[in-house]
Order: structure tokens, then C-alpha cells, then sequence
């Protein structure tokens, strides 16, 4: 990953946390170096305090030998006035007390040389014991004998004690660092500190440098797009606003419109189930239609049948009034004969002469009614032929009739599907009407929230503009930043 | 709608299928105004598959029925079903004809 695509957080906590690291390995190899000094330092404080001790002790045998030597060669001296329990002396004292362990602890090979001492030490003061004893029993014997022991065995366990001292300073010096080694340690942790503490710094300012020149780069770039974003901002808000602005009103126009639409549609809506009760109704008596018009078709089938019977019987009268009528022309014929037969027989016939008479009066008379019978029956036949054609026409129109009225409810009920479904749509329409009415007045209000948020929003990309030129300042100075603010006013 | 005819001497049967709205009762009514209903004198319509029947259609039954009885003949609805059956009789036309329900 490359340093440019880092993000500035990234960039500066990890500008920090190299610095950070830098500064924390500078402040360790100060430590360090430091409490290398102090460690050193206080080996050789040790190591000189040993030393010293040492050499002391060292010393102090010499004297204490010297003091034997005094018994031995000076008139004067008369008593052996030195320590002979060797640990009481002040080496056995060190040796056999706090000090010989603290040596071994700073110097572990010191524990050898250390024991090896114990002897030559104890033999020391054991001659010193035997010296004082033969001083004291024998004056003139006493000292030769003491001298002897002191040539005998005092100054060989002293050489050997100095010989030992020596080597285990020696050893001491050997194993605890000097004076010019521990100036030299600390003068290479002091360069190691420096180096380090040079290296951090010019790290440091190379990573502040990228850092800052980055993010530089970078908030030039930003301020500049959200420059340029803000005027784009600013100019979309005032015409979004001026959009808003007309949207409301045509909305407002159109509210009132829809309004109304509605109210027609309503009145229309009113009217059309209006008309589907009608014309539901129109159905109940298209039915009674029907049900009257099979009763008087089978009615009229009846009368069609019947007059057709009359028309039939009608035919057989004429034949009655026709037999009647030839009756009573034979009848009137046999009269005449009669009257005839009646006057041949004279006055015997007179009264038969009557009765013919009698007769033929009557077979005129029932040929007269035969006649007026068979006009009236001509008259009622043609009176019911008449019917029959009427009945005919009835029929053919009743037909018609029965006919153009199924018709006309088939098309009736055809208009009251039709105008429940467009009842129903219509409903539909007024319902959508009615939502679209409140839809528009919703989109008349909102349309002037959106103006008023557009001029906040106008307002606002103002504000970011100043804020740009304000972070310009900050990123370029003060001159840069003017210029920046004239182009934001322009915008 | 389609409609067969057949006939078997005084006795014809007209079979419909479908509805008889306003257009089937007119194709109806031409296939039986066609017919020589002299020799006629059973009139059978059988009802089997219609699905509907218009007030055009039951006009044309009256009709029909008016021409057949007027010659002496009688008219008969067979095989009709549950909802034009209650139909018929709702308009009382078993009084006029016969009406057979399936």
C-alpha cells in the first residue's frame, strides 16, 4: 500500500507511531545505557572498595607482623599486644563475616583463592600464639625459640597470605571492569543515545514533512471539491426551489381541479347507481312481461283454436239452416199441394184447406227465419272471419310485440351489467379521485417544504463555502483564502 | 352457439349448445322459421349444454310455442338445467309448455 492511499487518521497515527516508536527506543537505550552506567559504575565502586579493603588487610597484617617482630628485636617491648584469634582480627572478621560474601557475589572466582587463605591466616595467628607462649615461660630460650617460630612459620604463612592477597586482588581487578572500560561503556551508550536520538528527529521531521505536505495536498484538493460541490449545491438548491416553488402553485391549481372532478364525479357516480336501480327494476317487469305474454299467447292460441271451431261449426248451421230452409220450401210446396187437394175436395176440404194454409204460413215463416238465420249466421261468420283476421293481426303484432320487448330486455339487461360496471368504475374513479385530491394537496405542501428545505439547503451551501475558504485559510493562508471567498460570492 | 336439428316423422328436436343471448335466439329463431312445421307436431328443445338463456331467447320459445300450438302441436323443453329450469318456472312458462329439468 502506498503512502498516498492511506487515510489521514492512517497517515497520522502511523506518523505518530513511528515517532512514538523512535522515541520510545531512544528513551530505552537511555535507560538502558543509564542503568548500564550505574551497574558499572557501581562494579567498580565495589571492585575499588574491595580493592582497597584488600590492600588494607594486607597492610594490617604487615603491621601486625611488624608488632610480633617488635617482641622479638625491641627491649622495649616487652608484650605481644596483637590479635592472635584469627577471626577477630580485623581480616578474619571480613573473612569470616558479611564482606567475604559480598566479594563472591561480585566476584564468584574469588571463592577459591578466598578459602585457600583461611590456612596461611590461621597458621599465621597460631604462630603468633606460639611466639607469646614461649616469650612468656622462658625469657632467654623464650626468644630464640619464639624468633624461630616467627622465621619458621610467621613470615612463610604471611608471604603466603600476601601472595594469596595479591592474587586474589588480581583476580578481583580481573573480573570487575575499570575505570577506562566503564568510561568507555558510557561513552558508547552516550553514542548510541545520540545516533538514535538523530536518527528519531530526522525521522520525525521527514514523516511530520510527508505528513503535512500530504494532508495538505489533500485538504487543498477537498476544500477545492467541496468548493466547487457547494456552488454546484447552492445553484441545483435555487432551482430546485424555484421548481418547488411552481410545483406548489400548479399543484394548488390542480388540488382545486381535482376537486372539482370529484365533485362531478360524485354527482355522476349518484346518477349511474341511480339508473342501475331503474334498470334493476326494468328486469322485474320484463319478467312479469314474459310471464304475461306466455299466459296471453296461450290465450290467444285458445281463442284461435276456438274460432277456428266456430269458423267450423259456423259451416254446419249453414247446412242446418240450409235443411231447415229446404224444409220449409217443401213443406211450403206439400202446403200448396195440400190447398190444392184441399179445394178438389171441396167443402169436405175446407178445413184441411186451412190447416195447409196454416201450414204453408208457417213453412214461410220458417223459411223467412231460415233466411234471416243464414244472413246472421253470414253476418256472425263474417263478423268472426273478421276476428279471425283480427286475431291474425293480433297475433302477428303480439309477436312483434313479444318479440321487440324480449329484445329490449335482453338489451336492458345487457345496460343494467353494463351500468353496475360502470357504477362500480365509476366508484372506483370517485374513490381514486378522492385520494388523487388528497395526494395533489399533499404535493402542494410538500412542494413548499421542499422550497423552504432548498433555501435552507441554499443556506447551508453558503455557510459550506465560507467554511471551504475558512479551511483554505488554514491549509494555504490568508490570501489564498480571500480569493477563495471571492470566487464562493461569485458563485 | 350452435344448434342441431333432427327429425323423426311428427317428432323434431332441436339440440343447442351454449348460451342463447340475443344472437343465439335470432340464429334460433331463423332455423325455425326454415323449418316445414306442417308435419310437425312434437317440438322438442333440448337444453342439455345451454349455459344461459336470455329474455331474447325465451321470446323466441313463446314464439315457437304460439307457432306450434296454433297447428296443433305441442312443445316440450327437456335436459334443462338448475338455473334456467328455476328461470322458466319463475316465469311460469311450465303453464305454457312442458319443461323437463335434467
Amino acid at each position: 500500500m502506498k503512502f498516498n492511499d492511506l487515510t489521514i487518521g492512517n497517515r497520522i497515527s502511523g506518523s505518530f507511531l513511528i515517532i512514538l516508536i523512535l522515541l520510545l527506543a531512544v528513551s530505552a537505550t537511555g535507560i538502558f545505557g543509564f542503568k548500564q552506567i550505574v551497574k558499572n559504575a557501581s562494579q567498580v565502586i565495589q571492585g575499588n572498595k574491595l580493592d582497597s579493603i584488600l590492600a588494607q588487610k594486607e597492610v594490617d597484617h604487615l603491621i601486625w607482623v611488624n608488632k610480633v617482630n617488635a617482641l622479638l628485636t625491641d627491649e622495649k617491648v616487652t608484650t605481644l599486644n596483637v590479635q592472635t584469634d584469627d577471626h577477630k582480627c580485623g581480616f578474619g572478621e571480613w573473612l569470616y563475616g558479611g564482606g567475604r560474601k559480598e566479594a563472591e557475589i561480585l566476584v564468584p572466582a574469588l571463592k577459591k583463592s578466598l578459602l585457600a587463605i583461611e590456612k596461611p591466616h590461621y597458621l599465621l595467628h597460631e604462630s603468633a600464639k606460639a611466639i607469646g607462649a614461649a616469650y612468656q615461660n622462658e625469657k632467654i630460650k623464650g626468644i630464640e625459640t619464639a624468633r624461630k617460630i616467627y622465621s619458621d612459620n610467621t613470615l612463610p604463612a604471611l608471604t603466603e597470605i600476601q601472595a594469596l592477597l595479591k592474587d586474589i586482588r588480581k583476580t578481583a581487578r580481573d573480573h570487575i571492569m575499570s575505570d577506562e572500560a566503564m568510561l568507555s561503556s558510557a561513552q558508547r551508550s552516550k553514542n548510541t543515545v545520540v545516533y538514535l536520538s538523530m536518527f528519531a528527529v530526522l525521522a520525525g521531521i521527514m514523516l511530520s514533512f510527508l505528513t503535512v505536505h500530504g494532508l495538505n495536498n489533500l485538504l487543498k484538493k477537498v476544500a477545492e471539491g467541496i468548493a466547487e460541490s457547494a456552488g454546484q449545491v447552492a445553484s441545483a438548491a435555487r432551482e430546485i426551489a424555484a421548481s418547488s416553488q411552481s410545483l406548489a402553485e400548479n399543484a394548488s391549481e390542480q388540488a382545486a381541479t381535482v376537486e372539482e372532478t370529484s365533485s362531478a364525479v360524485h354527482e355522476i357516480t349518484a346518477n349511474s347507481r341511480q339508473t342501475s336501480e331503474m334498470t334493476r327494476g326494468a328486469r322485474e317487469l320484463m319478467n312479469k312481461n314474459i310471464e304475461s305474454s306466455g299466459q296471453s299467447l296461450k290465450a290467444i292460441v285458445e281463442i284461435t283454436s276456438k274460432i277456428n271451431q266456430i269458423v267450423a261449426d259456423s259451416d254446419k248451421i249453414a247446412e242446418i239452416i240450409k235443411t231447415i230452409d229446404q224444409i220449409g220450401f217443401q213443406t211450403n210446396l206439400l202446403a200448396l199441394n195440400a190447398a190444392v187437394e184441399a179445394a178438389r175436395a171441396g167443402e169436405a176440404g175446407a178445413g184441411f184447406a186451412v190447416v195447409a194454409d196454416e201450414v204453408r204460413a208457417l213453412a214461410i215463416k220458417a223459411t223467412t227465419a231460415s233466411h234471416s238465420t243464414q244472413i246472421l249466421l253470414d253476418e256472425t261468420i263474417l263478423r268472426i272471419s273478421q276476428i279471425s283476421a283480427s286475431v291474425g293481426d293480433m297475433n302477428l303484432n303480439f309477436e312483434g310485440i313479444v318479440e321487440s320487448a324480449t329484445i329490449i330486455g335482453e338489451k336492458t339487461e345487457g345496460i343494467t351489467s353494463a351500468s353496475l360496471e360502470i357504477s362500480k368504475g365509476l366508484e372506483q374513479i370517485a374513490a381514486a379521485t378522492t385520494e388523487i385530491d388528497k395526494i395533489t394537496q399533499q404535493i402542494a405542501g410538500n412542494s413548499e417544504e421542499s422550497a423552504a428545505a432548498s433555501e435552507e439547503l441554499s443556506a447551508q451551501a453558503e455557510e459550506m463555502g465560507f467554511m471551504v475558504a475558512e479551511l483554505t485559510r488554514m491549509v494555504h493562508g490568508k490570501k489564498y483564502s480571500q480569493n477563495k471567498m471571492d470566487q464562493i460570492e461569485r458563485i | 352457439m350452435e344448434v342441431f336439428f333432427e327429425q323423426n316423422q311428427a317428432s323434431a328436436k332441436f339440440t343447442i349448445h351454449g348460451a342463447i343471448d340475443e344472437q343465439g335466439a335470432q340464429i334460433l329463431k331463423d332455423k325455425f322459421t326454415a323449418l316445414d312445421k306442417s308435419s310437425i307436431k312434437t317440438m322438442i328443445f333440448d337444453f342439455k349444454t345451454v349455459t344461459h338463456i336470455g329474455s331474447a331467447g325465451i321470446g323466441k320459445l313463446l314464439l315457437f310455442y304460439k307457432d306450434i300450438a296454433i297447428g296443433g302441436g305441442v312443445m316440450e323443453i327437456i335436459n334443462v338445467s338448475g338455473s334456467i329450469y328455476d328461470l322458466l318456472l319463475t316465469l311460469k312458462l311450465n303453464s305454457v309448455f312442458k319443461i323437463q329439468q335434467a
